[in-house]
Parts: C-alpha cells; sequence; structure tokens
C-alpha cells in the first residue's frame, strides 16, 4: 500500500489523532473553569511527529504465521500529557481551542485533497 | 478518536452551569423569605464543583488527563442576618426578624459567571461538533 498512500497521509493521520487528543484535553480544561484544585493540561508531542509515526510502527507483533493480521498501531504513546499551569485560564483555552480547532480541520482538508487526487488519477487512467 | 466522550464532558459543564444559574437565581429569588417548609428563614445555598473522570471511554494512557465536571455539595449557609424590624409577622419578642444572609451583588456576579461558563462550554461543543462533521465531510 505504500505506493498509493504516501508518507504524506501517515503523517497527517497521525496529526489528526493528536489534534483529537489534544482536543479532548482543551475541553476538558474548559468545564472545569470553576472547579477548585483543578490543574490545567496541555497535551504535548513527545518527539518529533517523524518519531511519532517511527514509533508507531515499532509496535509490530511478531507475525509466525503468513495468515496473521498485523496488530493494531498503537496509539497514545507518542503523545504527553503536562500540567500547562497553575488555573485555568479561559481566554488562553478558548484561543487554544481554536486554533486547535482550524488545525484539525485543516488537516482533514489536506487527506481529502489527498484522496481526491488520488481518486482523480484513478478515474482518469480507466 | 471518539467525539463522544468530548460531547459527555461538554454536557458535564453545561449541566453543571445550568445548576449554579439556576441556585443563584433561587438565592436571588429568596432574598426576603421568612419562612420555609423546614422552619426559619431561607438558607443561602452555594454549588460545590468537583472534577471527576469520565467514565470508561477514554481508554489511553491520559485516562487520568481528562476530567468531567460535576457538582459535589449543595451547602446552607449557616449563618442568618438578624434586621431589627417589630412591625414584621415573623419577629421575635426583641421585634428582630431572622432573614437570609444573601448578598444580592455577590449573586448577580455569581450568575454573570455561571453565564459565562455556559457560553464557554457551547463553543466547545460547537467546536467538538463542527471537527465531527468535517470528519464526515473527509469521504466526499
Amino acid at each position: 500500500m505504500q505506493f498509493l498512500f504516501d508518507k504524506a497521509v501517515g503523517y497527517l493521520s497521525t496529526m489528526m489523532d493528536f489534534r483529537a487528543e489534544r482536543h479532548k484535553v482543551l475541553v476538558s480544561n474548559i468545564v472545569n473553569l470553576d472547579t477548585p484544585d483543578y490543574k490545567p493540561k496541555e497535551l504535548v508531542f513527545n518527539k518529533s511527529l517523524e518519531e511519532a509515526q517511527a514509533a508507531r510502527k515499532e509496535l509490530e507483533l511478531r507475525r509466525t504465521n503468513n495468515g496473521h493480521l498485523a496488530a493494531a498501531p498503537g496509539n497514545g504513546e507518542q503523545f504527553q500529557v503536562m500540567q500547562s499551569g497553575d488555573k485555568v485560564e479561559i481566554d488562553r483555552e478558548m484561543a487554544a481551542l481554536t486554533e486547535n480547532n482550524l488545525m484539525f480541520n485543516l488537516t482533514v482538508e489536506l487527506l481529502t485533497r489527498k484522496f481526491r487526487g488520488l481518486n482523480t488519477v484513478l478515474k482518469e487512467t480507466r | 478518536m471518539d467525539f463522544l466522550t468530548s460531547f459527555k464532558i461538554c454536557s458535564s459543564g453545561l449541566a453543571t452551569q445550568r445548576a449554579r444559574m439556576e441556585v443563584a437565581a433561587s438565592n436571588l429569588a429568596n432574598v426576603e423569605t421568612t419562612r420555609t417548609p423546614e422552619g426559619g428563614p431561607y438558607r443561602k445555598k452555594t454549588v460545590v464543583l468537583s472534577s471527576e473522570p469520565v467514565p470508561d471511554g477514554f481508554n489511553t494512557a491520559f485516562k487520568d488527563a481528562v476530567k468531567m465536571v460535576k457538582i459535589a455539595a449543595i451547602v446552607e449557609e449557616k449563618n442568618v442576618k438578624m434586621a431589627h424590624d417589630p412591625s414584621h409577622p415573623d419577629a421575635d419578642a426583641k421585634g428582630f426578624v431572622a432573614k437570609p444572609d444573601i448578598n444580592p451583588v455577590l449573586e448577580m456576579t455569581e450568575m454573570i459567571a455561571a453565564g459565562r461558563s455556559y457560553e464557554a462550554c457551547v463553543t466547545a461543543f460547537d467546536a467538538t461538533k463542527s471537527m465531527a462533521l468535517k470528519t464526515l465531510e473527509m469521504g466526499r
């Protein structure tokens, strides 16, 4: 499948994963705005995107038979949760939420265009 | 990538902020109430919030990072305000009436704060919805 779906698709899907997980963390911060003792959190990349991508592939199970299916890629290890402050600041969180939302939409848009390009190639050669 | 968890967290926020608004409204409405079914004047109520882990659904490494919010308790104020008003039907022998210890200004600010937090939750909910819809668009 490497010839059909190049590296960019892998990067973009890792990016989408990251944005979706970060969205959850940000929503949790906003919802706990008035909770005393709640510490805001932030999701960060453990390593560069490339290494994160590699870490994802490392988790393959050994296959003793060609009929065995590959294990589902491991998820969550490439990102890390950190405490981002002492108290939830609503303006910061709303800005981060909007930024994350737009970046997610951008990632989806890029993936869509990638697939549309593939689709065009497949259609036009018929 | 389950957006349902985000929806669940958002709705817990919406519900608690609405409850805060209701309690503030109840405090404001009963600012002069001197009789209650339990006896004595109305007692000011305060909502205490606490964060709560999301029940299942979130099974990755960040389980303890994502929290819902819930109402831990609604605490009743012990103190009452004694006001001198001998003509009041509930006045005691010395002419003092026990009234709820409520500061309307504080209750108004509490209502504004609850309203703002509610709006923040709605925005977060909208963002989640737009992300989910955008993902569905990908196959087109």
